[in-house]
């Protein structure tokens, strides 16, 4: 029992748990929150639904966290514990999780629902069932014979079993989904784990399954966080990692778990090449099963210096943050009982503590000052904590909030200013003795004259989109013609000196690193050029106000809505069929092709993928660019309309006076002014107020 | 891009022919060097978790230590075996190694960094599968048979499924007792066809069971490791490697120095058999058997690019006098086109010595009983059929 008071030790929190960024996000958006809820007493009625919008969006704030890596690797012993409640995913030693279960904590949850298995819709299943989906038509494409066998036989066998656990009529589930109010591990095995034959009910509907959520509370979570456990990647079982690659293009920050024996192998590397391509620059390492190594205080060291040594030398970030920890020792942590496999792994805990404090007790104190979690030296010099779980979640807050949580509430704040002005700008001319909108203004001019400016605006984007579309596309296939013609001439020399096709491998990094540039240049122009036209738009409004009131407008400058930036297609790193290493042309080793064969083949897969790839570009990327920059600007207009359209109403005598009946005495008019100014300031004033939890964390990343 | 070409290695060729050679392969740090160094009794390799410097051991029996290095451009020289423990030895091809092994004195062992290191490209170990008789491919327990190692294993040539088999090694690091089974179980459903069998090993508690010298102290821990099983079944492979590294020629350096002699060998050897019939034979230092025979055969084949077109010429001529028997023609007319076919035939200048005698033997027209010419155009073709499927052997 003492022992295991000293494991509690050593895997306990080192730092004051430091909510401190979590607790000053938590502050602003109370007061964010705070003055959406005045502020919604005090507009007009038509704007109150803008507000409400603006509520949902806050109160149902969350940060994503993808816990990402190869089969095995114990992402879901991880997950366990991060949540705090050991066993409650199901792991095994085999590869286990089938789902992407999302566990959220403390976030908003649907009504009398604490867990929730939403099932594939039917065309997702056919796709499935029929070709494997996206890996199905690229073995194809690749004509991967091996692979199509492979990947027929296994759907094959989840069909088979499907109907074993389901019977016949599984079908009637898809489309559907199965929720509950309270749930227990066994329940959630139903869904997301694969099962064997030896359980009955584990996995009964996981074939079927396409995303798990469960909802939790807890107080340790500063932020509203959801929990993502992944299916591995690099899973003999293809399907699985299709649905893995899907999913992380939608999150916050991803945790890359590694296996401390093999730690940044290369499908690590590739893994976190995707990531970095899908622009998320929120990547914590986390190197698994420090408890399995002989000597984990040594050891530890030489694999932080050869995954540093490999950053820098495949030119990845090389200062990520890199936590060293082990699932079975978090999750032991948690858990009240102790399990076979906790016990099991206590000595070598034991172990590790003791040769570190030998090693530390012998090195010179580290140096003073703050050593960032997730740092070499940080790792090297701890001594509780062993499990590493303290430091990730820490790292995990504090990224969740400067990143993600920070941006978001300056959007919110934002979008509530706009409101804010715009309605004081209205009672104020409401409250003058007399009009200032001069009342010789032809209205139906100025919003001709508005929808005129939209049209525009939205001519100007559209050729945006055009343009830059057109550009990209077009410098992309200049980047696949010149590999093309390159490969090729290599691939003949290769094949004339009678060389074997087993040893040619086309050179793929650099027509992935044109296509990244060619469409970075589209990330980086694309935004300014539509930021130019909004901005542009907002000086025409602003005019327009000035004219309305018969004065320069200095109440307020028209908020300049943000110009997004456009998606990386995921297909732009993983489409790359002639980039699967030996498994595209290993199946033409035995085919025995002549020479000029192998080199029309080649054309052929890269003409395919080159199709492909700008066909995908096009349609998906382009398009839902210049749909989204269009909705942005009529939302914005509209807005502006609404305003001008109430200020213009005010310039007769009489409907002024008709408005103030409905709004109420001048007095109250006032009381409004007053308490919109307050509001505005206050909204101001959120991020720069020192408050008492300190804000110095919270710099603004924008 | 890989510059190796497959032709290139005389050693290797060498070494090959004189004994069975196992290969330990796998992923890095999955256990390779931890269960070499079990069966070699002593440590030699450094284990690491990190992805070692080494390039391919070539590990062969020498009474004394001893370690030589083969460069890319096939220069073999004497290395400092200590030295390379401590600067690695990745710009080599290979490392042979001479140790006074038991074990090395029936079986060559080959030891190859692991796939999948961050820093090894896939087909870098794509030239030793020629050279290879048995494999035993490492996969850690607890992060068993992955998509990357199945890729590679599959693209290795597809013989060696007969003789290879899965280790599924640090079983140590399973904690709970059932999990072992498990692992196994699913191994071998997802390998079926693969391997000869799935077969579990803790190197490291097997090590840890026995002293220096190799003795048993601990014997329930040696059982734990289920060392005995593996060991069997390592002696059953090198049994099976032995007998077809008996029918394998003995290849001398220089005789296979250029790929053009080592063509001409094959050549040589065929008209050898031919006249002798398939049997055992020695001819000064050629151990030679059919089986073995037809190994180098389709090697030649591979790479003999004289030899391939010959194949193309038979084909071109079976078409010939195929279309030749659908004809309905008058006697004369008959011999006079089968003739042309055969004259033109004969006469190609692609057509290689060698096969030509052979040939020319089968399809001599007055042997043939030619009143009915379908029937020998039939029978030509069935000989042309009988010369493609086993090229260096007699028509009878």
């Amino acid at each position: 029992m003492d022992k295991m008071v000293d494991t509690r030790a050593l895997l306990a929190s080192h730092i004051q748990p430091d909510h401190r960024n979590s607790k000053a996000f938590q502050v602003c958006r109370t007061r964010l929150a705070s003055a959406l809820e005045r502020l919604e007493r005090l507009v007009a009625p038509e704007t109150a639904s803008r507000i409400n919008a603006l509520q949902a969006e806050l109160k149902q704030f969350s940060v994503r966290v993808s816990l990402v890596g190869q089969v095995k690797a114990g992402k879901t012993a991880l997950a366990n514990s991060l949540i705090g409640s050991a066993g409650l995913l199901p792991s095994d030693v085999n590869p286990w999780t089938s789902v992407v279960t999302s566990i959220h904590i403390n976030t908003t949850k649907p009504k009398g629902k604490d867990a929730v298995f939403t099932f594939f819709n039917r065309e997702e299943w056919t796709d499935m069932v029929n070709i494997g989906g996206h890996l199905g038509k690229m073995a194809i494409r690749t004509d991967n014979d091996e692979e199509i066998v492979d990947l027929r036989e296994q759907i094959k066998d989840m069909q088979a079993r499907t109907q074993s656990r389901l019977g016949r009529n599984f079908n009637l589930l898809l489309d559907g989904y199965h929720s509950f109010l309270g749930y227990t591990p066994d329940l959630v095995k139903k869904y997301v784990c694969l099962g064997d034959d030896e359980a009955e009910q584990e996995g009964r509907y996981a074939d079927v399954t396409k995303s798990a959520d469960l909802y939790i509370e807890n107080a340790n979570f500063g932020l509203p966080t959801i929990v993502c456990d992944t299916p591995g990647v690099n899973d003999p079982f293809l399907l699985r990692e299709a649905v893995t690659l899907d999913n992380i293009s939608d999150t916050d920050v991803c945790v890359v778990v590694l296996s401390a024996h093999q730690a940044f192998s290369s499908v690590d590397i590739q893994l976190l090449r995707i990531l970095l391509a899908l622009k998320h620059e929120q990547i914590v390492l986390y190197v698994n099963r420090i408890d399995e190594l002989q000597a984990p205080d040594r050891q530890i060291q030489e694999i932080d210096a050869y995954i540093r040594g490999l950053l820098e030398e495949q030119s990845l970030p090389k200062d990520l943050p890199i936590v060293f920890g082990s699932a079975a020792w978090a999750e032991g942590s948690v858990s009240d009982e102790v399990t076979e496999t906790f016990e099991g792994s206590m000595m070598a805990l034991h172990d590790f503590s003791d040769n570190r404090k030998e090693r530390l007790s012998k090195e010179a104190a580290p140096t003073a000052g703050k050593v960032a979690p997730g740092s070499s030296e940080f790792t090297m010099s701890k001594q509780v904590d062993l499990s590493g779980l303290h430091e990730l979640k820490s790292i995990l807050e504090n990224r969740g909030t400067i990143s993600v949580g920070r941006p978001f509430l300056e959007r919110v704040r934002e979008q509530a200013l706009d409101i804010s002005e715009q309605s004081l700008l209205y009672f104020d001319e409401l409250s003058k003795s007399h009009s200032s909108v001069s009342e010789e203004l032809d209205y139906d001019k100025i919003f001709d004259q508005l929808y005129e400016m939209l049209n525009r605006a939205d001519d100007a984007c559209r050729e945006i989109a055009a343009e830059m579309s057109d550009k990209v596309l077009w410098v992309m296939s200049g980047a696949f013609r010149e590999y093309m013609i390159a490969e090729k001439a290599k691939l003949k020399e290769h094949l004339a000196e009678k060389r074997r096709i087993e040893d040619w491998q086309p050179d793929t990094d650099g027509l992935r690193r044109d296509l990244n540039l060619a469409h970075d240049e589209f990330v980086d122009i694309a935004p300014k050029r539509v930021g130019k036209v909004f901005n542009d738009l907002a000086t025409q409004i602003d005019e327009i106000y000035g004219m309305v009131l018969n004065k320069d407008n200095d109440l307020f400058a028209v908020r300049v809505p943000q110009a997004i930036e456009p998606k990386t297609p995921v297909s732009l790193m993983r489409t790359m069929s002639i980039d699967m290493g030996s498994g595209w042309f290993s199946n033409w080793f035995n085919k025995r092709f002549n020479q000029s064969t192998y080199v029309s083949k080649f054309d052929e897969l890269c003409r395919a993928e080159m199709q492909q790839t700008l066909k995908e570009m096009k349609d998906s990327y382009v398009i839902a660019y210049d749909q989204q920059v269009r909705t942005t600007l009529y939302l914005f207009l509209s807005e502006h309309m609404e305003t001008l359209q109430k200020l213009c109403g005010l310039s007769s005598e009489s409907a002024r006076a008709e408005v103030k009946r409905k709004l109420g005495i001048d007095v109250e008019i006032r009381e409004r002014q007053v308490e919109l100014e307050t509001i505005i300031a206050d909204l101001n004033s959120i991020f720069n107020r020192p408050q008492p939890g300190e804000l110095t964390g919270l710099k603004s990343v924008a | 891009m890989n510059d190796m070409s497959s032709t290139s290695f005389p050693y290797l060729d060498a070494w090959y022919s004189k004994k069975p050679t196992i290969c330990l392969m796998g992923e890095f740090s999955a256990g390779k060097s931890t269960l070499l160094n079990l069966l070699l009794t002593n440590s030699v390799l450094q284990t690491r978790v990190t992805a070692t410097n080494m390039p391919v051991v070539w590990l062969t029996y020498g009474k004394t230590p001893q370690a030589q290095s083969l460069s890319r451009d096939n220069i073999l020289k004497s290395v400092d075996i200590e030295a390379l423990d401590q600067e690695g030895g990745k710009d080599h091809l290979l490392i042979r190694l001479a140790l006074p092994s038991e074990i090395l004195k029936r079986t060559d062992i080959i030891d190859t960094p692991g796939i999948s290191d961050g820093r090894l490209s896939v087909t870098e170990l794509a030239f030793l599968g020629s050279y290879l008789d048995a494999v035993i491919w490492c996969s850690p327990a607890n992060q068993a048979w992955r998509q990357t190692e199945k890729t590679m294993w599959v693209s290795l040539p597809e013989g060696l499924r007969d003789n290879s088999f899965l280790a599924l090694t640090r079983t140590d690091t399973l904690r709970k007792s059932s999990d072992l089974k498990k692992v196994v179980r699913r191994c071998e459903n997802e390998t079926v066809g693969l391997f000869t069998k799935v077969l579990p090993i803790s190197a490291l508690q097997a090590s840890e069971a026995r002293n220096a010298e190799g003795r048993i102290v601990d014997p329930a821990l040696w059982e734990s490791s289920c060392a005995d099983g593996m060991l069997a079944e390592i002696d059953r492979m090198i049994e099976t490697s032995a007998v077809s590294c008996d029918a394998r020629k003995i290849v001398e350096l220089h005789a296979a120095e250029t790929i053009r002699e080592s063509s001409e060998t094959a050549l040589a050897k065929s008209t050898t058999v031919k006249s002798t019939t398939a049997k055992v034979e020695k001819v000064s230092n050629l151990k030679v058997e059919s089986k073995k025979t037809e190994k180098i055969a389709s090697k030649a084949n591979e790479e003999l690019m004289p030899v391939f077109e010959a194949g193309n010429l038979v084909l071109e001529l079976k078409a010939k006098l195929f279309q030749l028997g659908q004809k309905v023609l008058g006697k004369d007319q008959f011999k006079e086109q089968f003739n042309h076919i055969l004259t033109t035939f004969m006469a190609d200048d692609n057509l290689p010595e060698g096969q030509l005698l052979i040939l020319n033997q089968a399809l001599l027209f007055e042997q043939h009983n030619h009143t009915q010419q379908n029937l020998v155009v039939a029978q030509i073709i069935r000989e042309l059929d009988d010369f493609e499927n086993d090229r260096w052997h007699t028509l009878e």
